[in-house]
């Protein structure tokens, strides 16, 4: 007898038959004794066969194990000792014992059939579900010895088509076993089972990773070569079926319902180094086998020609392909067949193709069927497909009848290039070639004459002014000249938005600001976890200083949950949320007066600033707007409006111009100072002046300098210099002098500071001039770490003039060193960068919290535009939501693209994020019809970026879907596209050359003298040959005449619009009335 | 509380397509509605192939999660069975994506069956892998008969097995019903599309949609047919995640004509019209939003209306397809407002739905137990007790159309004010999603001491 104190004696001493016997000897409750001992023992015995491995020489010599015979003497040992855990313990027991309650599959059988546990059935679960190629044979002999039922559950089933072919005499076994015999199309129609007969090696993998995990060292892994398994079972099905052990017919039957529950999953893409699982291809295979003669079957065949798996959709193919078309199912093949075309995967549809062509080879009497299945093929992404199913219309004339001429037209917008002029061609009936064309390009008038000539005469009521502006005088001209090209360039001209005439100011665009405390309240709290925009920031910015003194009764009821989320801590970044800006805002608004400055650390920034100049105003018990809050929607502020706000702040005693330091002022400047000369006469109001002056609408200006006469000081000179009025040489206020200048004359060169002892840093002495520095582009293509890279690629470099280049970032720097403090201080007097907002947005790191620069600098787009440019470079290749600037501005029908916009575009509608394409072409198609931005510039831009290899598609696509806008937008693209290839002539990619086409063959737009020389460059027989040749046909002649009249008819409607809406400003109509 | 509970299909029979005397019947398996399995009708497709492809379709989306969080994908729920209505002259399918995100119906027509109405009620019906593999194989040669229920004691005999799925129903798949009738009743009709024309745009989506859950892309009408565009404008429908529109394609080509309904939720159906009834696709603003998460129902659930009231519309409804409220204000001599109320408070019972089609309610009982329903939205809960906790303090200058007040919460006092049409509270829930997805416990509780003292 075993007992707890001779165990491990027992087992070195006897052999596992030995032990078996003495176990099977044994009453339950000896057994029970020994539970114990037999865990803690098989540890012991486990660990000594583990040292006894060969495996690792170093363990065993120093174990004292001489050979394989102490290594085999151990494993005995090992096994007998699992024995005696199967053999005593209960199931909780021997689960948690693992492997060491395992031992082989005959000693297990054994020790099972002989004690026959009521926990059998979830013993056999469980090691089915853990080991199932291991003790699959276990479990089914212990059904038939034990006389048991088991519950055949799905991990059954698996263990069963896993270890089934293991067996070389497989068939035999089944044949012998009236359970599996009779549970066989059960078992079959298990897609578990299915998946563990086609893809072995993937069902285990999992299992044998688990195992792995699980048990360090696991010895019970399975190392069987699976890979014949598929092909075992297919050959073991066949022959029993043949041989008449099961039925023929349902298993064919099961074949095709496992077949259609596959057609109904995409083919997966696994990775390479994983095993294919390929259960389409076995059931395929398996089916072929199974249905010699498919002619009984060629219904359900036909079911499976859309499948969405493409191995599926194949095999149904070709089962039609290899039958004799007289035998052919044509109703269920063309209800079926379209969807092959909605495949992924090409493969389906060149073969769907193939069957359509077989069709038509032999079939003339379905010809229309046929030809409106091959229309279907339009569905399919491949231009290749595409390609097939125009030929095989064109070869077999199955284009005539009415219904395929409907299709074909309806369809024609799916080609593209070749492929569309060549299915053009084909509509001949029911003159819908004739149609199409015409329609395509004179659907908003289609009464009109193509012969038309189109003349412009502008409305007597525009202002002259701004039918200069808007291109109308430009516009008419070309109309009364007879050429086509003038006309053409005269309608996308872009208009004039960057001029100080244009108005900006509509009466019905007036912003609502914060009216009360609970707006107030309500509108903070929003923006205390997520950033605010521009505008958001600047409406609380100017609620808190107008409504900062108003306290109610219950104020602080009101504002308790603000008190509470201040003292939340963010997720994000581990910090009180009181301690972000907005939240130093928060805690501002709610201290009043009595805020503590030390606490107030909004950091160095012109925003910054202001938030002390605010802090100050309250602590002088102050209550007075922000002077820079914006008026008019775009971020306008009314210069009338500026104008009196910078009388209360006078009538108050707060001067802008006067340092009115107090002690506890100097606290919170003494901050700022950190970072400024030690002895300027810096205000924290300065900040706050200057971006009010650079927010200064262009219209209004004459009558606020009627009232700003009164303002007296250095802030007066400044704002009547903004407003139009006086020396600059009198701001003796260098950073006033450069905002009042900029305000005026955002684009010119500030007259008294031009020389060359200023740094010439952009937009503060000297305009900006964008320099395209395709160096940049290639460092960053090739940057490892571009993506989280902290600087933005500076391709649109700037030019210093009157100086060497000098980079933007050194200057940056250099400001940081303190070298230019060097200079002369009573000439130039060097303010940091915080009171020059227009340099500031020139700064190439990218944007972090709150750095929303849309409404710094208004009278001056390009530096925001270069900025968003190389935004969109950075994140080129990034299909991430967390870096998109707010486009909404882009929108504004007086915001100028046709410079550094252009660049904007030209990159925005390459990039891989889809949504951002996709808003980068609405913002392209709003600008277009508000004539906001320059084809040439586009076209140009993307001559120079081709080098980059961006991926020419998606520029195609985008422009190919702008050209189906109207004929002024397909005007645009032409012009785009020409441009282009003026530039780089033969290298133009075929995919440019083929949209040209199109448009050419649509709208009869004629080729430039530049472009037709290049055309000619291209030789050969190629695709681009034949594109080259096809363009140059008609020389320079425009062929048709109508598209382009449509096209400046809406130009000019467009521009007239704008003039009008111009007339509707409001200091127009007033200075009207 | 429970993300889950646990539901059981009790099937008498698998549901399948089996030969009968040389003739494909459909049988639909039911799981039982108000009476134990009851059998609605019993006849033949007159277009198997085209209903075929329809009920695949919508089995699809049964089975799609079209949005897999990290969380969730731990605990995959299993695909819920379809629900069916027989009204007595159509069947209603409807179901929800796994996800919750997309709610499909087709309501299939009188005329594209031919046999007996025999009940009227409400079902799940059971599409299991063999029933989807044996309708996809069926073609328009074959006759095929449809029998919802078991119809004889016969067929029953043959296969004594009752089928029996456990799924673990989520409760998120309950409130989603709930929800879901809100939103419908919300949105307004839009453009009409040709089914090639959407066909043209579902085609210039890409295969994989990553990371667009969130993105409202607008179809947009051009001069030459419909554009893709992110920009929002006057004639265009707003869809949340629309690669989720992919789930038509296999039926596009048997739809003659697609109606779209849009809303200021960004909430978007589509209405397509085949020769065997109606196809509807309701989509939730984005992929990540459910219709369960929403809270567009909670305020109707608030009660504004009697229990009577609710109680006397309640015994009108006898399975009709469509509910006309002024007909039903006239005969119970109640308001209409009383009438959409109670409509609406019924919808969040599961006793009624909403069609956009009719812009109607129709008369349908879900066959699950709604009752506790009310008990699964927390925010709800939390108002109530809110209230009882006399944590509601309405301010003085309130009026009618304005009300603001302060809830002490559990960690703060919050400010809310709601007017005719907006909500605002300033708490980190309704912060978070500004009122995007239904009020918050705060706006519900002032909701409810509002309706307290008004009484």
């Amino acid at each position: 007898m075993i007992t707890a104190e001779n165990l491990e004696k027992f087992v070195e001493q006897n052999g596992t038959d030995v032990v078996l016997q003495t176990l099977k000897s044994m009453s339950e409750e000896e057994r029970v004794a020994i539970r114990a001992t037999a865990i803690r023992t098989v540890e012991f015995f486990r660990f000594r066969e583990m040292v006894a491995r060969p495996s690792i020489p170093e363990l065993r010599a120093a174990n004292g194990i001489i050979d394989d015979a102490n290594w085999n003497q151990t494993k005995e040992w090992y096994e007998s000792a699992k024995a005696i855990v199967l053999y005593c313990c209960d199931l909780q027991e021997l689960k948690a014992a693992g492997p060491n309650g395992l031992p082989g599959p005959d000693t297990a059988l054994h020790v099972l059939r002989e004690r026959k546990p009521a926990w059998l059935d979830k013993w056999c679960s469980i090691t089915l579900s853990t080991w199932p190629t291991v003790y699959w044979h276990t479990i089914v002999e212990l059904e038939k010895f034990c006389k048991t039922e088991l519950k055949h559950t799905l991990d059954y089933y698996q263990a069963l088509a896993l270890g089934l072919p293991s067996r070389s005499d497989m068939e035999k076994f089944i044949n012998d076993s009236p359970a599996l015999k009779k549970e066989f199309y059960k078992f079959l129609a298990s897609p578990t089972t299915i998946r563990a007969m086609a893809a072995p090696s993937a069902v285990l993998r999992p299992i044998e990773s688990n195992n792995l995990l699980r048990y360090v060292s696991a010895s019970l892994c399975d190392t069987t070569n699976l890979d014949e398994h598929p092909k075992r079972w297919i050959r073991c099905i066949t022959n029993l079926v043949e041989q008449g052990t099961l039925d023929r017919k349902q298993i064919v039957n099961l074949s095709f319902q496992a077949l259609a529950n596959a057609s109904e999953e995409a083919t997966k893409r696994t990775a390479s180094y994983l095993p294919k699982e390929s259960i389409a291809e076995f059931l395929c295979s398996l089916n072929d086998n199974l249905c010699p003669d498919k002619n009984a079957y060629l219904a359900k065949y036909a079911s499976l020609l859309g499948a969405t798996n493409s191995e599926v959709s194949i095999y149904a193919t070709n089962v039609f392909l290899d039958t004799k078309t007289t035998d052919l199912p044509l109703d269920d093949i063309f209800s079926n067949l379209p969807l092959a075309f909605h495949n992924r995967d090409k493969a389906p549809a060149a073969a769907a193709i193939s069957l359509l062509r077989k069709l038509a080879s032999t079939s003339c009497a379905q010809s229309e069927a046929i030809g409106l299945a091959a229309i279907d093929a339009f569905n399919h992404k491949s231009k290749a497909i595409h390609k097939d199913a125009i030929k095989l219309l064109e070869k077999y004339e199955l284009y005539r009848s009415d219904s395929t001429q409907m299709k074909l037209f309806a369809s024609l917008d799916l080609l593209e290039g070749i492929n569309r002029s060549s299915a053009a061609k084909l509509l001949t009936s029911l003159n819908q070639q004739q149609d199409a064309k015409t329609q395509l390009s004179s659907e908003e008038s289609p009464g009109s004459a193509d012969e038309d000539t189109t003349v412009f005469y502008a409305p007597e009521n525009l202002h002259f002014k701004y039918m200069e502006l808007s291109g109308i005088t430009s516009l008419c001209d070309a109309s009364l000249s007879t050429s086509k090209e003038g006309l053409a360039a005269a309608a996308i001209a872009p208009v004039n938005l960057v001029s100080m005439d244009g108005p900006r100011l509509h009466a019905d665009q007036r912003i609502n600001l914060v009216e009360t405390v609970d707006d107030l309240v309500f509108l903070l709290s929003a923006h205390l976890n997520r950033a605010p925009s521009a505008l958001q920031l600047e409406l609380i910015l100017d609620g808190i200083a107008r409504l900062w003194k108003i306290r109610d009764n219950n104020f602080e009821e009101k504002t308790q949950s603000l008190r509470h989320t201040l003292e939340q801590i963010d997720p994000l970044t581990q910090e009180p949320i009181g301690s972000s800006p907005m939240g130093r805002l928060g805690h501002l608004w709610l201290a009043g007066d009595k805020a503590d400055a030390t606490k107030l650390r909004f950091g160095n920034t012109p925003l910054a600033s202001r938030c002390y100049s605010l802090a100050e105003r309250m602590h002088a018990g102050l209550v007075l707007p922000m002077l820079a809050t914006p008026t008019h929607s775009g971020g306008w502020l009314d210069p009338l409006v500026l104008v009196r706000r910078l009388k209360d702040y006078q009538d108050q005693g707060r001067l802008v111009d006067a340092d009115q330091a107090s002690g506890w002022q100097k606290l919170i400047q003494n901050t700022i100072k950190a970072f400024t000369k030690p002895k300027d006469d810096y205000s924290n109001d300065d900040a706050e002046f200057i971006q009010a002056l650079l927010r200064l609408a262009p219209d209004g200006r004459t009558v606020a300098l009627e009232e700003a006469r009164s303002i007296s000081g250095l802030a007066g000179k400044t704002l009547r210099f903004a407003l139009g009025e006086g020396d600059i040489t009198e701001i003796d206020k260098p950073p006033f002098a450069v905002a009042a200048f900029r305000s005026h004359t955002p684009r010119g060169t500030c007259p008294n500071l031009a020389d060359n002892s200023w740094p010439h840093l952009p937009d503060v002495v000297y305009p900006a001039v964008y320099t395209y520095n395709s160096d940049a582009i290639v460092k960053f293509t090739n940057d490892r770490y571009k993506t989280i890279a902290l600087r933005l690629p500076d391709f649109l470099t700037i030019k210093q003039i009157g100086h060497a280049s000098v980079s933007l970032q050194n200057s940056f720097e250099r400001f940081g060193e303190g070298i230019e403090a060097n200079r002369d201080e009573t000439k130039f007097v060097m303010y940091p960068q915080h009171l020059s907002p227009t340099l500031k947005i020139h700064g190439i790191f990218r944007n972090s919290n709150l750095d929303d620069w849309s409404l710094d600098w208004l009278q001056n787009k390009e530096p925001l535009l270069a900025r968003m440019a190389k935004n969109i470079l950075h994140n080129i290749n990034s299909i991430g939501n967390d870096w998109q600037d707010d486009y909404s501005i882009l929108f504004d029908p007086d915001f100028p693209l046709d410079e550094n916009g252009s660049w904007f575009l030209s990159l925005a509608l390459v990039t891989k994020h889809d949504d951002v394409r996709r808003l980068a072409l609405d913002v392209l198609i709003a600008a277009v019809e508000e004539q906001r931005v320059n084809a040439s510039k586009i076209g140009e831009n993307i001559a120079l970026l081709l080098e980059h290899k961006f991926t020419i598609l998606r520029w195609t696509k985008s422009f190919r879907e702008l050209a189906r806008i109207s004929q002024l937008h397909a005007l645009f693209a032409w012009q785009v596209l020409i441009t282009l290839l003026e530039k780089i002539g033969p290298t133009c990619p075929i995919g440019f050359t083929e949209l040209l086409l199109e448009l050419k063959e649509e709208y009869g737009f004629g080729v430039t003298v530049v472009a037709l020389e290049q055309l000619k460059l291209i030789s050969g027989s190629g695709k681009a040959a034949t594109l080259a040749k096809k363009l140059m046909a008609d020389g320079t002649t425009w062929s048709k005449t109508r598209p382009l009249n449509e096209a400046a008819k809406q130009s000019f409607a467009s521009r007239v619009a704008r003039v009008e809406r111009w007339q509707r400003s409001q200091y127009f109509v007033e200075m009207q009335s | 509380m429970s993300s889950a509970i646990n539901f059981s299909y009790n099937y008498r029979f698998a549901s399948a397509v089996e030969l009968n005397g040389g003739r494909h019947g459909l049988k639909l398996a039911t799981s039982g509605g108000l009476e134990k399995n009851p059998y609605f009708f019993n006849g033949r497709l007159q277009n198997p192939k085209r209903t075929a492809d329809i009920l695949l379709t919508l089995s699809a989306i049964s089975r799609t999660r079209f949005f897999s969080p990290g969380a969730i994908r731990e605990r995959l729920l299993a695909a819920a069975d379809p629900v069916v209505t027989c009204d007595g002259g159509q069947l209603r399918f409807e179901v929800f994506s796994v996800c919750c995100g997309v709610y499909a119906r087709f309501d299939l027509a009188g005329n594209a069956l031919d046999g007996a109405w025999l009940s009227k009620g409400t079902t799940n019906v059971d599409f299991n892998p063999p029933m989807r593999a044996a309708l996809s194989a069926l073609n328009n040669s074959e006759q095929v008969g449809l029998k919802i229920g078991s119809d004889s004691v016969e067929l029953i005999k043959d296969s004594e097995t009752v089928v029996e799925r456990k799924v673990k129903l989520p409760v998120r798949w309950l409130r989603s019903f709930v929800e879901v009738q809100s939103y419908q009743a919300l949105v307004k009709p839009s453009i009409e599309i040709a089914p090639s024309e959407l066909q043209k745009l579902l085609i210039s989506l890409p295969q994989q949609n990553i990371m667009q859950a969130g993105v409202v892309t607008y179809i947009t009408p051009i001069s030459r047919g419909y554009r893709l565009s992110q920009r929002h404008s006057s004639d265009s429908v707003a869809v949340g995640a629309i690669s989720r529109l992919k789930a038509l394609e296999p039926i596009l080509r048997h739809v003659s004509n697609i109606k779209t309904y849009t809303s200021e939720a960004n909430v978007s159906a589509f209405e397509l019209t085949l020769d065997e009834g109606k196809f509807f696709l309701v989509l939730s603003p984005n992929a990540a939003r459910g219709f369960s998460g929403e809270g567009q129902a909670l305020s109707d659930l608030a009660e504004r209306v009697s229990d009577a009231v609710v109680a006397k519309v309640r015994a009108t409804l006898s399975w009709q397809s469509s509910l006309n409220q002024e007909l039903l204000s006239e005969k119970l001599s109640l308001s209409a407002a009383d009438i959409k109320n109670a409509l609406q408070i019924l919808g969040t019972r599961g006793l009624v739905g909403f069609d956009i089609s009719n812009n109607a309610y129709f008369h349908r009982e879900l066959p699950f137990d709604l009752s506790v329903v009310e008990d699964l939205h927390p925010r709800l809960n939390k108002a109530r007790k809110l209230v009882e906790q006399g944590a509601v303090k309405i301010a003085g200058n309130s009026s009618e159309n304005s009300i603001t007040a302060n809830v002490r919460g559990e960690s703060s006092e919050y400010l809310v004010q709601i007017k005719e049409h907006s909500f605002r509270c300033t708490c980190d829930w309704h912060v978070k999603h500004e009122g995007q997805r239904g009020p918050c416990s705060h706006v519900l509780a002032v909701e409810l001491k509002a309706q307290e003292i008004a009484k």
